[in-house]
């Protein structure tokens, strides 16, 4: 108990430091704002472009605003908890401090946790925000009814994001890949998710082959149950995902079991590839750049 | 009373796989069966050129690097079942102070972050970190930013650091490098200050021999991977010191003089030049004697007079050119 408090403190002073180097920046916190408007303003255009066209949105509804800033909150999400913490252990490294936490009795973990509250603060209110801008500003509208069921996928695409996080994490002291990118980012973020996440299209316009490919991230399966349960008028029990039509459960619940599943393969995976990367850093003499 | 070792390890070898090629890999030797024994409360040098593999025994000793073979204890701890209790109880400041200072916090707020990492109990951090900057000099710029202040306060707040916990054992990776004379003197007086004060054991890597001569009592002078000497800086003095040599100041000796001197058999090497007598001999007090006796008798004024011994820079230069001292 005492141990799990201590990492907890240290994980708040990782985030009120944070805190405090992002908010140095005074331009930072007025750029965000303007940033998280434009985004859902561009989206919102695009939104008066497709409107009455005959693009297919079933059976997510037919707010496309809304369809749009469901897909934003879970690009925030997986922006940071996949993409963040690979270059959060790089930061590590080339800062040189791996040696020096390692020294603390913090677990491995900590560390790269802490120096990712950097993002968490970025990325995360992007989430509230882009809902309310989207509301006040652009007409997008929310089933409120279904609110606490969303914020369980919300809390389920936060882990099995970052399990591929951390096995994206575990490659850098693993696979010894010290540059900007590396294999898990690249293939889930910029192919995979690129293609198939459909943050700004349903995954069902899609070629077959993609929608395959679609089936293998979390993404796909936490928009598709957040749109049905969000976005008035979206129906919850039409089958539209592959596996959906392979097996003979509710989509919402299929949904919520798939994410499950992958949050406890990828999150067990990628914290044990994460220790095994720092414990060959630690025979090679790799741990940090300072030898 | 027993010495306590601290620190024991034998026939450390460490290689580093070195990329060649696209496939090709070479290994490459940075800790060739290194034996070392450091006891308790001592301020321990590790002397040695780059690359010479000071830097990597220092990791290996605190746990951040594992050793290929050999068997060693710090603390008691094995140094391969048991690295992370060893690291728990050692602390380490690297060459550079800007490795775990951050420049956007005040130099309280880092030692504040890193007394929350180290897990020092709520109720004593602040009387610690107030303990700290005090000792070190450093309460009045507590509220600078580490970019503000000089390279050798920045390095204090390294060290402050380092001493949030008292760790038994304190690894300084070249303490004074990049600072200036002032600061590189003020640092040397804090380190043998934390030794005196909290008894704690500190493992110094430097190219300063003047440094490790004036902080340490023991040093081990490493080159290519392996430790070619470890004693008493005495004892290495003692050791080396073969032949004795000391210098007369003196006016206007005349060849004829300086022939006479060469001619007793004891006197092995005979040079005048800029007023100054320099003699070496087998036997120092006897040509010392004997000397200042014949000078005195040539009616030659002797201005001043010191016996040459030599330096841990010539211990070591001597070492690592001609190999080891038995």
């Amino acid at each position: 108990m005492e141990k799990i408090k201590s990492e907890w403190d240290s994980l708040i002073m990782f985030s009120k430091r944070e805190f405090i180097i992002w908010s140095s920046y005074r331009m930072n916190a007025w750029m965000w704002v303007l940033d998280v408007f434009f985004n859902t303003t561009i989206f919102f255009l695009l939104s008066l472009v497709t409107k009455g066209s005959t693009l297919n949105f079933y059976p997510y509804g037919s707010n496309y605003v809304t369809f749009i800033v469901l897909g934003l909150c879970v690009y925030y999400i997986s922006f940071t908890n996949l993409g963040d913490p690979f270059g959060r252990v790089s930061r590590i490294y080339w800062g040189g401090t791996m040696d020096l936490y390692l020294l603390s009795p913090l677990s491995y973990f900590t560390p790269m946790m802490g120096v990712m509250f950097r993002s968490v603060i970025d990325d995360y209110p992007r989430v509230i925000l882009s809902l309310l801008f989207g509301g006040v500003f652009f007409g997008a509208t929310y089933n409120i009814m279904n609110i606490p069921l969303s914020l369980i996928l919300l809390v389920l695409i936060l882990i099995s994001t970052f399990g591929i996080g951390m096995i994206s994490a575990s490659s850098f002291y693993l696979f010894n890949f010290k540059q900007n990118t590396e294999p898990v980012r690249f293939i889930f973020q910029d192919v995979i998710i690129a293609l198939t996440a459909g943050y700004y299209y349903p995954l069902t316009v899609l070629p077959y082959p993609l929608q395959v490919l679609g089936s293998f991230i979390p993404h796909t399966y936490a928009l598709d149950a957040l749109r049905r349960l969000l976005i008035p008028g979206g129906d919850l029990y039409a089958k539209v995902l592959p596996l959906q039509k392979i097996i003979n459960i509710s989509p919402i619940s299929l949904d919520i079991i798939v994410l499950i599943v992958m949050s406890v393969l990828t999150l067990p995976l990628g914290w044990w590839m994460y220790v095994r990367g720092i414990e060959r850093a630690r025979r090679e003499g790799t741990l940090t750049r300072w030898q | 009373m027993a010495v306590e070792n601290i620190i024991e390890i034998n026939n450390i070898v460490k290689n580093y796989r070195i990329r060649k090629g696209l496939f090709k890999f070479e290994n490459f030797k940075a800790l060739d069966g290194v034996s070392l024994s450091i006891r308790r409360g001592e301020i321990f040098g590790l002397l040695g050129t780059n690359g010479a593999g000071k830097t990597t025994l220092i990791k290996v000793m605190a746990g951040l690097l594992q050793a290929d073979c050999g068997t060693g204890t710090i603390l008691g701890f094995d140094i391969y079942n048991d690295h992370k209790k060893i690291r728990a109880n050692v602390s380490l400041v690297a060459p550079t102070a800007d490795v775990g200072t951050d420049n956007n916090l005040t130099v309280r707020q880092n030692l504040e972050f890193w007394a929350v990492v180290y897990n020092l109990q709520k109720e004593k951090r602040e009387k610690r970190i107030n303990d700290v900057l005090n000792f070190l000099d450093l309460k009045e710029y507590e509220n600078f930013w580490p970019i503000s202040i000089s390279a050798g306060m920045r390095q204090k707040l390294a060290i402050a650091r380092s001493l949030l916990v008292q760790n038994p054992i304190l690894f300084l990776d070249e303490p004074t490098v990049k600072l200036d004379a002032k600061g590189a003197q003020s640092i040397r007086e804090f380190i043998r200050k934390i030794n005196k004060e909290f008894n704690t054991t500190i493992i110094l890597t430097t190219h300063y021999i003047f440094e490790a001569e004036e902080l340490c009592e023991r040093v081990a002078i490493m080159d290519k991977g392996k430790i070619i000497s470890c004693d008493f800086v005495d004892n290495l003095r003692n050791n080396l010191q073969k032949y004795d040599s000391f210098t007369i100041e003196c006016d206007n000796l005349s060849t004829e003089i300086i022939e006479k001197i060469k001619f007793n058999k004891n006197v092995l090497e005979c040079t005048y030049e800029n007023r100054a007598l320099h003699i070496t001999t087998d036997k120092l007090e006897n040509i010392l004697n004997f000397t200042v006796s014949f000078l005195r008798k040539e009616n030659i004024d002797i201005h001043s007079m010191e016996t040459n011994e030599y330096t841990l820079e010539d211990i070591f230069i001597k070492i690592t050119t001609e190999g080891e001292i038995k």
